[in-house]
């Protein structure tokens, strides 16, 4: 009956990202979740298989880097039970169209954020959609009261107890 | 969320450790024994609830497994042990087995009269939050209160106090948070206006369960064990409670703004509530203060507070209000919990165990106020560490079959007396951050230390003990 844990993942091929958006996602390793950068598909994988059904949820992922593309690891993501309901954010200067198409269509992506991005504005994002998968996963969501949004998570307390 | 679970944020079996493992097999070490090394006489039956008393302790002490699924435990353990329906060795006749409990008396438990209590409770808090008439109501009644921050501060405790006398503590304490989570945002992390505002809420709720018999489990637990020659009607309850918890309240506000004062005096709130127009929801508008009405003047009309608890579930039911789907998420695990408690009750008093060990103890030399202080004393110490409901369920029956041995205690109200103050006294355990779910919900904001709440917590604890044992002396209503 251990509480169960949660990995915020990134996927980049560029060091100076992981290295940017793991300092912007600071306040959340602060309390409890676990932030995992990696630099391609192939490490994100092997990371993935190492976590228990449901513990990943948050990752943001660039679409062009070398091997795999991000929209398809993403919609892979979507397709595996362990992962489909994980928030997924595209995190890229350069998708396509047509990618685009399906990374909503296909991966049903929860955010596509342009590069560059702000600081403010992912630590926002982050705290908007880890709200709403704890509050969907989590037997006790309250105890991420502190870094979340605290307001939301007592409401769906509440209505968990009708 | 676990309504009612206390380790659940940290979890029992993260940190085992020897003596934990010990204590946990002692209950089996008891079975074990023979009967022949107690110094005074048992019979088989006896025995074996001992046992069975002691794993309740145990397990609802530890938590290594969910405080309901130890309640169910209890309930099959009791049927297959000291019932008539016992596994056949257990059952056959031998010198001094003593007398088996007839097995639906365990079975029974789970429909007891205060498990039908709160399923009506239930439905009325249920249907009362589905169309947000809870929350709306709770944004009007705050709105009014001006932009002083004490007043606001006032205000919302009164609101959450008022609502938990009909709804769920941890329910009431989830519902006013987010209500109150915008005016909180609205204070710098540092302010200590900030602190008691988020305390406030939890205590408010803690008092305001207390007002009334469908406040808090642990009321009808009480009741459940009120004498039949001397029962309490559900106004007898509320004239003496309802008084007290509102100047319990205004008392912890006063030392809420007194212990911290707000360095933000005025606090704008932008609330607004705007009530659902919808058939079903004007049937709960109308149901809802009908069946309080009605629970009030029981014995004018004469239909029993259990059986008026039924009259919404039938509405709610017939209606569509409450759905199936509504119905899944209600918390049966409080129900459970209570007919565990009733289960082991029930054993501890068929099984004839409960007069034996009365009879050890000599309690009729005791003195009733004494017995009042110090059994108060004592499940308020019990309640600030382990689970509110799980400490009524151990306490209160123990206590009801010690109360007629008491001498003195027909002159201060009888055993009722001495229930109530233990039954209220659950509810006022609430010194640290795991007393009640209530203390751990606001705990979850942030921002706030174990020592300010043990500040405010005690506080609350110790001026409550005090005013209950003179209002249930000089001023109870039986």
């Amino acid at each position: 009956m251990t509480q169960p844990v949660y990995t915020i993942m990134c996927v980049d091929d560029e060091r100076e990202v992981l290295t940017a958006v793991e300092k912007d996602l600071e306040v959340f390793a602060d309390h409890g979740f676990t932030v995992e950068p990696c630099s391609s598909v192939t490490e994100a994988r092997s990371v993935l298989e190492a976590m228990e059904p449901g513990q990943l949820a948050l990752i943001f992922c660039d679409h062009l880097m070398p091997g795999v593309r991000g929209v398809d690891f993403l919609i892979e993501l979507a397709q595996n039970p362990a992962t489909s309901r994980s928030k997924k954010v595209l995190l890229t200067g350069q998708a396509g169209q047509k990618e685009t198409i399906q990374a909503i269509n296909l991966a049903h992506i929860d955010q596509y954020i342009p590069k560059p991005w702000s600081g403010e504005g992912l630590r926002s994002t982050a705290k908007t959609l880890l709200t709403d998968y704890i509050i969907a996963v989590d037997e006790n969501p309250e105890r991420f009261g502190p870094v979340l949004d605290f307001g939301k998570i007592m409401e769906a307390i509440h209505e968990r107890n009708l | 969320m676990n309504a009612t679970s206390k380790t659940a944020t940290k979890g029992f079996w993260s940190e085992v450790s020897w003596w934990r493992l010990v204590i946990m097999v002692l209950p089996l070490v008891v079975w074990a024994l023979p009967l022949t090394i107690w110094s005074f006489p048992m019979t088989v039956v006896e025995h074996r609830m001992l046992a069975i008393l002691l794993f309740a302790i145990v397990f609802w002490v530890l938590e290594p497994i969910p405080l309901f699924a130890t309640s169910m435990a209890l309930i099959l353990l009791l049927i297959l042990t000291i019932s008539d329906g016992a596994l056949l060795p257990l059952r056959t006749s031998q010198p001094n087995l003593g007398s088996l409990v007839h097995y639906t008396e365990f079975l029974h438990t789970l429909a007891a009269p205060a498990v039908m209590l709160f399923i009506g409770g239930f439905f009325l808090a249920g249907a009362a939050s589905k169309y947000s008439l809870d929350r709306n109501l709770a944004r009007i009644l705050v709105k009014p209160l001006g932009q002083n921050s004490s007043m606001v501060l006032l205000g919302i405790m009164g609101v959450t106090c008022f609502f938990s006398f009909w709804m769920a503590n941890t329910a009431t304490t989830a519902m006013m948070l987010s209500i109150a989570a915008p005016i909180v945002a609205l204070y710098a992390m540092d302010d200590p206006g900030r602190v008691a505002l988020l305390l406030g809420i939890p205590i408010a709720s803690s008092l305001g369960g207390i007002a009334t018999p469908v406040g808090t489990a642990m009321n009808a637990i009480g009741l459940r064990y009120m004498p039949e020659s001397q029962t309490i009607s559900f106004l007898q309850w509320c004239a003496l409670s309802v008084p007290f918890s509102m100047i319990m309240l205004v008392a912890s506000w006063a030392a809420l703004v007194r212990f911290f004062p707000s360095r933000q005096k005025q606090i704008e709130i932008n609330l607004s509530g705007k009530f659902d127009q919808s058939g079903h929801a004007k049937i709960v508008y109308w149901v809802f203060p009908l069946t309080i009405v009605l629970w009030l003047t029981s014995t004018f009309h004469g239909i029993n507070i259990y059986t008026v608890a039924l009259l919404p579930v039938v509405v709610f039911l017939s209606t569509g209000v409450i759905t199936k789907n509504d119905m899944k998420k209600m918390s049966w695990d409080v129900l459970w919990l209570i007919a565990g408690g009733f289960a082991l009750g029930a054993g501890l008093e068929g099984s004839g165990l409960i007069k034996t060990l009365v009879k050890v103890v000599p309690f009729h030399e005791f003195n009733a106020v004494t017995v009042l202080i110090f059994g108060g004393l004592v499940t308020m110490g019990v309640a600030t560490v382990m689970s509110h409901l799980a400490s009524a369920n151990l306490l209160i029956p123990v206590m009801a079959a010690v109360a007629p041995q008491i001498q003195g205690l027909g002159n201060i109200g009888g055993v009722p007396t001495l229930i109530y103050v233990i039954a209220v006294n659950c509810s006022l355990g609430m010194a640290l951050p795991i007393s009640t779910p209530c203390n751990a919900l606001a705990f979850a904001a942030g921002g706030i230390t174990n020592k300010q709440m043990m500040k405010a917590g005690s506080f609350v604890s110790i001026v409550g003990f005090i005013l209950l044992i003179i209002a249930a002396l000089f001023f109870r209503t039986w």
